[in-house]
């Protein structure tokens, strides 16, 4: 039997983060760019530098070591959001430019997706989904060179048959990511290359089992397999049957979900390179669609993603404040459009899912996930609300300002009628 | 159990949080096989209840022959500023004197009572009951439980408190057997405040009964047509309804149909109509006065916001009750309800511009609207009378228990 190969793919995001805007203080109208007025730079910029020093500087560096000792033969992909390159360019350019060494060496793939981490991929006029992607993968051959990506991942592994139709008919793609549930695999295994009923676009499904050994588990002390060191894992993955094991996780992972502390920089090297020892082959997202056949064809009916335990949209669209908030957003699409600019950008900018994850309302009184990524630890899921759409509506004001404007000063004189003679 | 409990207020004579909690208490407790002599001051109107035997404690005369009214004693302000500024009303000192009447009377009734019954416990409620139960302890070597439902320095927030009453407060905390507290930050002020032991402290949080308050009528059935704010309370300092109107006069500046309603009556309601008028706002504030439990449960069916903005709440049961009603709640942090509900807006009771600015967001957001009050109402489902009842009787067996010891 020959071994299934690794297929280790890394999201690479961050959110921008909401100023607090009340209602009266009317300070931000100053600001000219609703990008400065709406967004919190400095909170970013705090987040980013320390994370980048946390988890992607040394997290990077483990992996530039093992492609380095293994002669490229161990390999990642990436998917890295459009706002978090921005981000990363202002506030620590040194990180991008460690990973464009790492895609130089050939060993190291990026994954397309909606440069906004967006749900656009749910709203019912797509124009906007495939405006972000192609965003998206202009940026990523503008940074990395090369050519555009060949696989995609939507925002959380949002996957249903509509999305992936829309995906596939970009034309670009031959693989797509989603989550192996039951839901959606039944009794089949994720450790297979599966089609889709009626798209050419082949599906990798993500091990949520041996992905969340070491996305969530790996410090939790209460867990009967605690410490998870790499040789245990590696006889796990050694252990496993199928094409490929699809091992997808959060790239902050590393340093940042689980503490350095934990030793989990040590599992990460460690585990790559037990596993080439032990005969197991990495392979990027596209190398791992291109290597196998089809074992047989699935169909999603019900959106899955990788977010919960409802693995479903319901996180970022689950109550009705979300509901309300999403289509508020989508009532100021055209005017963004006809806009442009630094409007166009602050609105999709206000599209980005992260927004909508803080008004999650589920188990959210136990504290738990969604409690610990909102940036503003004091507020509660309605707070956040009140912010958003305090946004909103200034948004909506500030545009409806420049539409009421006449745009183009015009040279050319209207011709004047001579007047019409009054009839009594 | 056989159970002396010592009141003061009780439905249809109550004013506050402790009538309400007396009330529903007693009937959840004789639910629970608790067999109660609850002790009130003579009230002239024979109450009756099925649940328990009511005994109405001697009434007293005033020296001018004529008998104390109860009125809620939380007004012992009221009584003293009128003291003070001469103007007519019943004397503080015939409040205190009538107060002092009643504990005497209680305690020898209640030997007198205890020789024949026999009971296990004696049960108290706030300093107006604690010199009669101090002195029923000390004659029957019975243990006591108080429950201190507000303190002295919550009721005046902190401005010129009664040395008098504090001293009761210290005395009651010291001497009883057990102290419960109706919330966590209660009982940190009783550590911090009244000295009170930090190991004889049980909290047990106030609830509320939700088929009291399911009055569904619609605002336009008012004459309303406007977005309705409500706050409903005493009308003093500790209720903070002077925020209430500083928050009107911001929400004023951007929602133009909104109507500020002010239930509740109070030694403040002449400082609070003067200050609508200074804001001027008195065009869109209206003061109902004091309204009867029907009428209270329409106004918080109609209300779009209720507004809780207390500077110092041991408790705070109208947040529950507004609840109960389908109502959004905006919420004082320092609150003691604050530290159980979770689906309503907290805000800084000071910080009159986000006070203002949520007011404004449930005015406009509907769906904000209906998603708090949605998952307010199922909130509620672990907050009944019933689980107040079972805590307080853990607490009274334990000190039964330990005094046995």
């Amino acid at each position: 039997m020959t071994k299934p190969s690794i297929c280790l793919y890394f999201h690479v995001h961050q959110p921008t983060r909401l100023n607090r805007h009340s209602v009266f203080d009317k300070s931000h109208r100053s600001k000219n760019n609703p990008m400065d007025a709406y967004f919190d730079h400095n909170l970013d910029k705090f987040y980013f530098q320390k994370i980048a020093k946390q988890c992607y500087l040394p997290a990077n560096k483990i992996i530039s070591e093992l492609i380095e000792e293994s002669d490229g033969k161990f390999k990642v992909s990436f998917s890295i959001t459009g706002v978090w390159i921005e981000q990363c360019k202002k506030y620590a350019p040194e990180v991008l430019e460690s990973f464009k060494k790492l895609v130089k060496t050939g060993s190291v793939e990026i994954v397309d997706e909606t440069y906004y981490h967006s749900l656009s991929s749910l709203w019912w006029d797509q124009a906007e989904f495939k405006n972000q992607v192609k965003k998206h993968s202009d940026l990523i051959t503008e940074t990395f060179g090369g050519q555009a990506p060949k696989t995609f991942r939507n925002t959380e592994l949002l996957v249903n048959d509509n999305i992936i139709s829309n995906v596939d008919s970009i034309g670009r793609y031959t693989g797509m990511l989603a989550e192996g549930i039951e839901r959606v695999l039944g009794w089949r295994s994720p450790n297979y290359i599966y089609s889709h009923k009626n798209n050419s676009v082949k599906m990798l499904f993500r091990n949520y089992r041996l992905s969340d050994d070491i996305g969530f588990r790996f410090s939790d002390r209460g867990w009967k397999q605690w410490p998870l060191t790499a040789d245990k894992y590696v006889d796990w993955l050694n252990n496993s049957e199928g094409q490929t094991i699809n091992l997808f996780m959060d790239y902050e992972t590393f340093g940042e979900h689980h503490w350095p502390g934990s030793g989990i920089m040590e599992f990460l090297y460690w585990f790559a390179k037990k596993s080439t020892e032990n005969g197991l082959e990495f392979k990027t997202t596209s190398q791992t669609v291109q290597s196998y056949k089809p074992i047989s064809s699935v169909e999603i009916n019900g959106t899955v993603s990788w977010a919960d335990m409802e693995r479903d949209a319901s996180a970022w669209l689950g109550n009705k404040i979300q509901d309300y908030a999403f289509s508020t957003y989508w009532e100021l699409e055209n005017g963004a459009n006809e806009l442009g600019g630094n409007y166009l950008d602050a609105w999709r900018t206000l599209g980005v899912s992260d927004h909508y994850m803080y008004l999650c309302l589920k188990s959210w009184s136990d504290g738990d996930v969604h409690k610990h990524f909102s940036p503003y630890k004091d507020w509660t899921p309605y707070d956040n609300f009140i912010n958003y759409m305090n946004i909103l509506s200034d948004l909506s004001r500030r545009m409806n300002e420049q539409l009421d404007k006449p745009k183009i000063e015009t040279t050319i004189k209207m011709p004047t009628f001579p007047a019409i003679p009054e009839i009594n | 159990m056989k159970l002396a409990m010592f009141g003061w207020e009780f439905p249809p004579f109550i004013s506050g949080g402790l009538g309400v909690h007396c009330f529903h208490l007693t009937k959840e407790l004789a639910g629970l096989g608790v067999e109660i002599d609850f002790y009130m001051p003579y009230t002239g109107k024979n109450p009756k209840v099925p649940w328990m035997n009511i005994i109405e404690v001697d009434p007293f005369q005033l020296p001018d022959g004529k008998i104390f009214q109860f009125g809620p004693y939380s007004s012992t302000k009221t009584i003293i500023k009128e003291k003070q500024s001469g103007r007519k009303g019943i004397s503080g000192m015939d409040l205190f004197s009538a107060v002092m009447t009643y504990n005497n009377s209680l305690a020898k009734l209640f030997l007198r009572n205890h020789q024949k019954k026999n009971y296990d416990l004696i049960a108290c409620h706030d300093w107006i009951t604690v010199e009669g139960a101090v002195e029923a302890k000390k004659l029957s070597g019975l243990p006591l439980v108080l429950t201190m439902h507000s303190t002295e320095l919550d009721r005046t927030a902190n401005l010129n408190p009664f040395d008098w009453i504090l001293g009761i407060e210290k005395k009651g905390v010291a001497s009883a057997t057990r102290v419960i507290t109706v919330s966590r930050r209660s009982a940190k002020r009783l550590e911090d405040e009244l000295s009170c032991s930090n190991e004889k402290i049980d909290v047990v949080y106030n609830a509320v009964d939700p088929l009291l308050f399911k009055s569904r009528v619609k605002k336009e059935e008012f004459g309303f047509t406007d977005g309705i704010v409500l706050f409903h309370g005493r009308l003093s300092v500790q209720k903070g309804p002077e925020f209430f109107l500083q928050a009107a006069k911001l929400v004023l500046e951007e929602e133009k149909d909104a109507r500020f309603v002010i239930s509740g009556k109070g030694d403040m309601m002449p400082r609070l109509v003067n200050l609508a008028i200074d804001l001027n706002i008195a065009d869109k504030v209206t003061f109902t006065g004091y309204l009867p439990e029907e009428q209270l449960a329409d106004l918080y069916a109609v209300a779009d916001v209720y507004v809780f903005p207390s500077v110092s709440e041991p408790f705070g049961i109208t947040v529950l009750e507004a609840m109960a009603s389908g109502t959004p709640v905006i919420l004082s942090k320092t609150s003691g309800v604050a530290e159980i509900v979770d689906h309503v807006l907290k805000v800084d009771f000071w910080d009159t511009h986000q006070m203002a600015s949520k007011i404004i967001a449930l005015l406009r957001y509907s769906a904000l609207r209906q998603l708090l009050a949605t998952n307010a109402m199922s909130e509620l489902t672990d907050i009944t009378w019933r689980n107040t009842a079972i805590t307080t009787l853990q607490t009274y067996e334990k000190t039964i228990r330990e005094n046995k010891k």
